[in-house]
């Protein structure tokens, strides 16, 4: 390994933990306000949102069915195994 | 159940890091040491891509840094709905705390520390697993028996999203911030402002309740 690449690792590992660990304890060393956990709260819901449209291979066709099994199965039955199974059928049955 | 959701998602995922990393010709200890001490699928297939095109590191440092800006977003919402947990945990399990791992606690908030910990370990040690078995053997393999796999984690965060979003601002949320998703990906925005949509979501889901409130 060249010294470039320890240099890389050295500084997307020092990001990767601080980025994750120290707003946490940023946040836990301050009373948030009724607003910020208010706003915080839906963070969780957009965040997921955002990353199913970001990880799905190609944004059309069998990728629209799975988003829609996967939805639905998890509305229906509030089960994310079976929201997930759904998703994974959907796209074999179409992948084929 | 949430366990073997996640770890069906990451193995698949891991693998095909491991596969795209090792066809790019970088040191197999690089490939694997950025899996255990970066940990962060959509900034490790950014890093590879980046130096694919011949990126330096500081531009890939920089572009890692707006990937996992939205990462500084789950601490403070975990500390908000469990500030129980001990401020040595936050320095340990924080290290975990990926987005599947943040979702499995938001899901479970009456959980145990004991148990999402177990699962954020379980999920690293998949992460891991996947990454060699890419490096190593699963070349040789027909790529037509992960495809299906590769659907694992989308249908994992639509089911999220169905199970998050409790109330009506829930829904605001997800769907601002889905739509803006869509967009960016159709014009071709860059991974990093992945964090754009959250935060427009985030907001219109908060202004949503606020107007509730006021109504």
């Amino acid at each position: 390994m060249t010294g470039q690449l320890w240099f890389l690792l050295l500084g997307l590992t020092f990001i990767s933990y601080g980025q994750r660990v120290l707003p946490w304890v940023a946040a836990s060393r301050f009373r948030m306000s009724s607003a910020l956990v208010s706003w915080l709260n839906h963070v969780a819901p957009a965040a997921f949102a955002t990353l199913m449209v970001a990880d799905l291979p190609h944004l059309a066709g069998i990728d629209l069915g799975v988003v829609a099994a996967a939805l639905t199965a998890g509305l229906a039955t509030r089960n994310l195994g079976v929201a997930v199974l759904s998703g994974v059928v959907v796209g074999a049955l179409g992948g084929r | 159940m949430l366990r073997s959701a996640i770890i069906s998602g990451y193995l698949p995922a891991a693998m095909a890091f491991g596969v795209a990393a090792s066809t790019m010709h970088l040191p197999w200890p690089f490939v694997a040491l950025l899996s255990a001490f970066v940990y962060s699928g959509a900034l490790q297939s950014a890093a590879i891509g980046l130096l694919a095109t011949g990126a330096n590191p500081a531009m890939v440092i920089t572009v890692g840094i707006l990937i996992n800006l939205r990462h500084m977003l789950y601490g403070p919402h975990l500390e908000a709905i469990r500030s129980d947990w001990a401020r040595r945990h936050r320095f340990g399990v924080g290290a975990l705390l990926t987005d599947e791992v943040y979702a499995a606690a938001v899901h479970q908030p009456t959980g145990s520390l004991r148990n999402w910990s177990r699962l954020a370990v379980a999920a690293y040690g998949t992460w891991q697993a996947g990454t060699w078995l890419g490096i190593g053997a699963i070349q040789a393999l027909p790529h037509q028996w992960l495809r299906p796999l590769l659907y694992a984690l989308p249908a994992l965060f639509a089911g999220l999203s169905a199970t998050a979003a409790k109330k009506s601002s829930g829904w605001v949320a997800a769907g601002f911030a889905a739509s803006l998703a869509v967009a960016l990906r159709l014009l071709h925005g860059a991974t990093a402002l992945m964090m754009v949509p959250i935060i427009v979501g985030t907001t219109a889901g908060y202004w949503s309740t606020r107007a509730g409130s006021v109504s």
